[in-house]
């Protein structure tokens, strides 16, 4: 049995497998970092003279062994890539305008930069840094940090 | 037509990234334990076999990643090298395959340090059909921190090339242990450290240890060949205490040399059950004075055992993996910044995840040895008086009364073999910090500091420990029958 496969579907599995790729490297990019974005907003947060000890402890996650939730990932994805698809495809046939084009694809842009980012966080939150979900990790480190640890 | 397929297809493959979604990917499991056993254990030709190897651990070179010393203070550099740390082995062999059993001059190796030094034991294992080899940590308080816990807070504080370092030096200890074999008796002695003077100190309630320095010795039938005497000793060798900073071997260096010396024969040192807090007292304010004068007080009883038994060649043992729930959240945040590197896996635990480990029994003629991955309480070994602090905690079953019900009368234990859980603290004493559990410390009502807790797993440990020693030691009986 073949199952035909429209170019619609497969420019919307397309952007969702990009969409997942740019989260997806975004959130690795993010853990592996969180040490030098610690250093850069240290003073901004309010920690004082304890950033450089916050950032060597967060520096260890540069070479974290990481597993990064890619089935999640793409689901998240899924409903971003049709809505872009959505939006910049319009009805067969039909012309559109050149201000009604920059209208589909600036909502397209606006779609990525609202959805995106949530899809980076939800991401990241259920990556496996070093075996230890990501989410659980911070939810300890909010606990201590209620309870005065740090 | 296809516009159905496509939303048909579309819907399919969201059901089909739901259902892979949805699938657990690891649930906790109940601990399976996989019994080995050596092979036709009556078979065995009646002689021991015994072979011994030693190689330094080489200091990394200067300018390279720093290193610490391990066990009392967070980010100390040593600032000297008093007497280098070694690699021991000995190769035992009732004649149905030997084993390995390699002694480390350290704070502790977890289990990946321990699989590697077998991974790269793999061809010597093949030639010579070496069966097991087990590696413990003497628990040096003195040595370079080969666990990762002085460095400074939550930074991994193991250097790389020491690390690499203890693998080899522990590969060549190993090597030239098996080339060494020779055949001969051994003996077992002990004496009593405690009837003359005190030599040990317990921290915590209740007062339980075991005084005895017990001494496995061989005796070539070759005299031209050096004998092997391996101590077992339940204390903490801690004796330059926490204001060192110098590398060394502490107590147990001093007392083997001093063995080496007066007999000719060579002399490894075994940590016992150490849990709770057991060290050797101070004797002198001035540190090296003081690991002088207690590693030559043990060597002094080491020289006095005389009435011995003689060991009947036969050898077996027992090994299996384990899981044991990770409910120290600090555990947990060493594992998430790669400095804890244990497998683990998800669980029923305070954290959400099992911490994988093992344990092996080990059986020489009529004395049984139980190889424990961490530093247990004494009277989770031998029983006595328990402390109360968590009445709604329950101590298991003493594993020497487990051992006896199987038949056998003489316990043993080696602590930090093959991996460190930490301490293993009893239930019914095991008492958290309210605000803060395994992070902060906590006094109980009789000004106890509950400080091991801290640095253990989890209450049930102990529960899990004794289980499994059960299996263990059934699984030897079952093969004698």
């Amino acid at each position: 049995m073949k199952i035909h496969i429209s170019r619609r579907v497969a420019a919307a599995l397309i952007i969702v497998l990009i969409l997942a790729l740019i989260t997806g490297l975004g959130a690795d990019l993010l853990i592996r970092n969180l040490g030098q974005l610690i250093l850069a907003l240290g003073d901004t947060l309010g920690m004082g003279k304890s950033t450089a000890d916050y950032a060597a402890i967060l520096n260890q996650l540069k070479s974290a062994r990481m597993d990064l939730p890619s089935l999640l990932n793409l689901l998240l994805c899924l409903p971003i890539g049709i809505g872009i698809l959505r939006m910049g495809a319009g009805k067969r046939g039909v012309v559109i305008s050149s201000k009604q084009r920059a209208l589909r694809i600036g909502g397209s842009v606006l779609l990525c930069l609202l959805l995106l980012p949530l899809v980076v966080v939800i991401t990241l939150w259920f990556t496996d840094v070093n075996d230890i979900r990501f989410g659980t990790a911070v939810s300890f480190l909010y606990d201590a940090i209620k309870n005065g640890i740090f | 037509m296809k516009k159905k397929l496509h939303k048909g297809f579309l819907a399919a493959v969201v059901c089909v990234l739901l259902c892979l979604m949805l699938i657990p990917s690891g649930c906790g499991e109940e601990n399976k334990a996989e019994v080995y056993r050596t092979e036709d254990h009556l078979k065995q030709k009646a002689v021991w076999t015994m072979g011994f190897g030693r190689s330094e651990i080489a200091i990394p070179e200067e300018g390279s990643q720093p290193y610490y010393i391990a066990g009392y203070n967070n980010g100390w550099e040593p600032v000297g090298v008093l007497d280098l740390c070694n690699a021991q082995a000995v190769w035992l062999d009732a004649g149905a395959g030997g084993i390995l059993l390699i002694g480390v001059d350290c704070v502790g190796l977890g289990s990946p340090t321990v699989k590697e030094i077998r991974n790269r034991l793999k061809d010597l294992c093949e030639e010579t059909g070496c069966t097991a080899v087990n590696v413990y940590a003497t628990h040096d308080h003195a040595g370079v921190d080969t666990l990762g816990l002085w460095g400074p807070i939550m930074v991994d504080g193991k250097n790389d090339e020491y690390m690499e370092n203890v693998i080899e030096a522990s590969v060549s200890a190993a090597y030239e242990a098996a080339e060494n074999r020779t055949e001969g008796k051994l003996f077992y002695g002990a004496v009593d450290t405690e009837e003359k003077e005190s030599m040990l100190r317990d921290s915590r309630y209740p007062l339980i240890y075991d005084p005895y320095l017990h001494q496995l010795r061989f005796e070539p039938e070759d005299e031209s060949k050096e004998g092997m005497r391996m101590y077992i000793y339940g204390a903490h060798a801690e004796s330059l205490r926490g204001s060192n900073s110098l590398i060394s071997r502490d107590f147990p260096g001093v007392m083997c040399d001093k063995v080496e010396e007066q007999t000719g024969d060579h002399a490894m040192f075994m940590p016992g059950a150490i849990g709770g807090l057991i060290m050797t007292r101070e004797f002198n304010g001035l540190f090296i004075n003081n690991l002088n004068i207690t590693g030559n007080k043990l060597a002094g009883y080491a020289l006095t055992i005389k009435d011995e038994q003689e060991i009947k060649p036969d050898m077996q043992y027992a090994h299996t993996e384990f899981k044991v729930p990770m409910d120290n959240t600090g555990y947990l945040f060493y594992k998430f910044l790669g400095v804890l590197e244990n497998e683990i896996s998800k669980g029923d635990s305070a954290t959400g995840y099992m911490l994988h480990s093992e344990m092996t029994v080990l059986q020489l003629g009529d004395l049984l040895f139980a190889l424990i991955p961490g530093e247990i309480f004494p009277e989770l070994v031998w029983g006595g008086e328990a402390a109360q602090h968590n009445p709604a905690g329950e101590n298991p079953v003493p594993l020497a009364e487990i051992a006896a019900t199987y038949g056998y009368d003489q316990l043993l234990v080696i602590g930090l073999a093959n991996d460190e859980l930490g301490y293993i603290v009893p239930p019914s004493d095991f008492l958290l910090n309210e605000d803060a559990p395994y992070l902060l410390r906590t006094m109980d009502d009789m000004g106890e500091d509950h400080y091991e807790e801290t640095n253990s797993v989890g209450e049930e440990c102990a529960v899990i420990i004794a289980q499994i020693f059960e299996q263990l030691v059934n699984s030897l009986a079952l093969s004698t029958n």
